[in-house]
């Protein structure tokens, strides 16, 4: 159980072990709240879509499971952006564009298919929540180098550096900060690997 | 031929479902989400002719702001093209003719470059200028004001929105002859 919900976090990390949903990672990373928004919203679709999609997945017939998780995704994704406009329009604002991106996230899509569509209700909320997890700390630690590099601040507050690198929120900045952050845990990665061997 | 039906049945089943919980969900929020958008409006309102008590609205999108003295303002709704789609401005307009303030409603822009739009120190800038208005790189002088960082393209939509909201309502006026 333990593993399952640790895989996601570590050694299956979505973004950076599996490189998988790149898009609103790149996209939605200029500021630390965007970052913790996007990623907390997504944990949430993720661990309900697992869940549904284990619980259905003896009744979908394969030749036609892709389409019918595309439909319960986006169910989901939409009752919770309607939900959130009606009960919490300050949070709906704040993180506005980032719902409807949910349904195109290849990391919940990919979690229906590859895991929930095998494993027991349980195990797939479990999956779903270090995978969401998981995700939710890379797009914050991408997102807040980004945010003091770019903009000098952090959640909004300043820390003091004078003159940010604007390039660090455009796109470039993006790409750069990923780039780096991949590099450093490859080379964590390899030096832990080669001391086991 | 039994193949066919069980997915199609099961396609339609599943779909059938979520079609229900949608409709479900939409007649439930639906008065909600619409009053926390009245809500909302009435607030930048507020916000923007403190001194007003009552809205009277002209016509869509426009509002004539009243309190004992008389008029006081007007509010007008303005939409406009911004870098990432369009930009909703409520932009208050002072008895006097002059800016009393804008609001952003919603805006679809970069979050950390144009998304700083609603920030106070950008929405300060409006307060107390006359049309029209432009932007000017470093600017200050009457009429002019000085772009977001990296987001040019957004301070000319708003700056645009506003003197937009203004030609609006000298267009209400000669219509309704106020």
């Amino acid at each position: 159980m333990w593993k399952t919900f640790k895989n996601g976090i570590f050694d299956e990390n979505p973004t950076f072990v599996q490189l998988i949903g790149m898009c609103p990672t790149l996209a939605v990373t200029t500021a630390l709240s965007n970052g913790i928004g996007m990623g907390l919203s997504a944990t949430a679709v993720l661990v309900m879509s697992n869940i549904v999609i284990s619980l259905l997945r003896r009744l979908i017939p394969s030749k036609v499971r892709i389409a019918a998780y595309v439909a319960i995704i986006a169910t989901f994704v939409t009752v919770i952006d309607m939900l959130l406009q009606a009960y919490v329009p300050a949070l709906s604002e704040s993180l506005g564009i980032f719902i409807p991106l949910i349904v195109v996230n290849c990391i919940i899509l990919a979690r229906a298919e590859a895991f929930a569509s095998k494993n027991g209700v349980v195990k797939s909320a479990l999956d779903g929540l270090g995978m969401g997890l998981g995700f939710t700390i890379a797009l914050s630690l991408i997102s807040a180098v980004r945010e003091i590099l770019g903009n000098g601040t952090i959640l909004g507050h300043s820390v003091g550096i004078s003159t940010p690198a604007i390039v660090m929120i455009l796109p470039p900045g993006g790409f750069l900060t990923l780039g780096l952050i991949l590099g450093i845990i490859n080379i964590i990665r390899a030096k832990k690997g080669g001391k086991k061997a | 031929m039994k193949d066919f039906i069980k997915l199609a049945g099961t396609l339609c089943a599943i779909t059938f479902i979520a079609a229900a919980l949608l409709a479900a969900t939409n007649s439930l929020t639906e008065e909600r989400i619409a009053l926390a958008a009245e809500e909302k409006q009435n607030t930048a309102m507020r916000t923007l002719l403190p001194d007003a008590e009552d809205f009277i609205a002209l016509k869509d999108g426009i509002w004539r702001a009243e309190n004992e003295g008389g008029t006081v303002g007007y509010c007008v709704n303005s939409v406009t093209k911004g870098y990432g789609g369009d930009i909703e401005l409520l932009v208050g307009i002072s008895a006097d003719g002059s800016l009393a303030g804008i609001e952003v409603l919603s805006n679809s822009e970069t979050a950390g470059l144009g998304a700083n739009c609603t920030k106070d120190d950008f929405k300060a800038q409006f307060g107390g200028q006359e049309y029209p208005i432009s932007v000017v790189k470093g600017g200050g002088g009457d009429g002019q004001i000085s772009a977001l960082t990296g987001a040019t393209i957004t301070s000319n939509a708003v700056a645009k929105g506003v003197n937009q909201a203004f030609e609006e309502l000298v267009a209400a006026f000669d219509e309704i002859g106020g």
